[in-house]
């Protein structure tokens, strides 16, 4: 039972993470052409798998993409940021889909 | 903030990405106007975008909130003088002023804002069916 919670909840900050990743990347394309805006990225991977190894908490964090910037100051690299969006929504999909099969089995274990 | 932020930022974008292509229409569309010279002439129209709220140009970078447009740039406007005695509005010299717009810059500018509209559409799209997902998670 502590087993499916802590997946409950890990999953959980997964999907969190996943979604402010989307809307990062939602962000860097909007901005696409105005002067002096600076790409980020969201990164929560490294964390949870430490967390989940070593204990403590796992956060994501925003970041700079640091990218070369051209010469109005932008640095979003739009080919690359709708490759990663395209990655985000399936990563998104994946999370949600062991969500739904995480509570199916605790519904099942709950209601036979 | 909205409760599906991806969503509401990509839409930012197409405004934005729309109001730069109606600049560009208008650009285009007066790129022919004649003046007698001393009038005012067309000025060319450039959008100026901005990120919006709290930005990764100063400080910790954020989540972010989208784009808008801070202004509409107009060019100096002094246009450029053309000797054409046939048109009536002509002055005693025969000339006449006409907006100083480049149609190819224009025309590439339109390339570009169509791309980002695209881009922005998909992103709109893309996080319709992400959110979805989310909440189609059931017990």
């Amino acid at each position: 039972m502590a087993d499916a919670i802590q997946t409950i909840n890990v999953l959980g900050f997964a999907l969190n993470a996943i979604n402010e990743r989307n809307q990062v990347i939602a962000n860097n394309i909007s901005n696409e052409n105005t002067p002096g805006y600076q790409a980020n990225v969201v990164t929560f991977e490294n964390s949870l798998a430490s967390a989940l190894q070593n204990g403590g908490t796992a956060s994501a964090a925003v970041t700079p993409e640091g990218l070369a910037s051209s010469i109005n100051g932008n640095n979003v690299n739009l080919p690359g940021e709708m490759a990663l969006e395209v990655q985000t929504n399936l990563e998104n999909q994946s999370v949600a889909n062991s969500l739904n099969t995480e509570f199916s089995v605790l519904s099942t274990a709950i209601n036979g | 903030m909205s409760m599906f932020p991806s969503i509401s930022i990509a839409g930012s974008g197409l405004s934005v990405d729309q109001t730069w292509i109606d600049a560009i229409g208008g650009n285009i569309a007066n790129a022919q106007d004649t003046v007698t010279p001393g009038q005012p002439v067309y000025r060319e129209q450039s959008v100026v975008a901005a990120p919006v709220g709290n930005t990764s140009l100063i400080g910790q970078p954020q989540a972010g909130n989208g784009v808008h447009v801070q202004a509409i740039a107009l060019s100096a406007g002094k246009g450029v003088l053309t000797y054409d005695p046939t048109n009536p509005l002509a002055n005693k010299q025969g000339d006449v002023v006409s907006p100083n717009i480049n149609i190819g810059h224009e025309l590439t500018s339109l390339v570009e804002a169509q791309v980002n509209y695209e881009a922005d559409a998909t992103v709109l799209q893309n996080s319709d069916t992400a959110y979805k997902n989310v909440l189609m998670i059931k017990a």
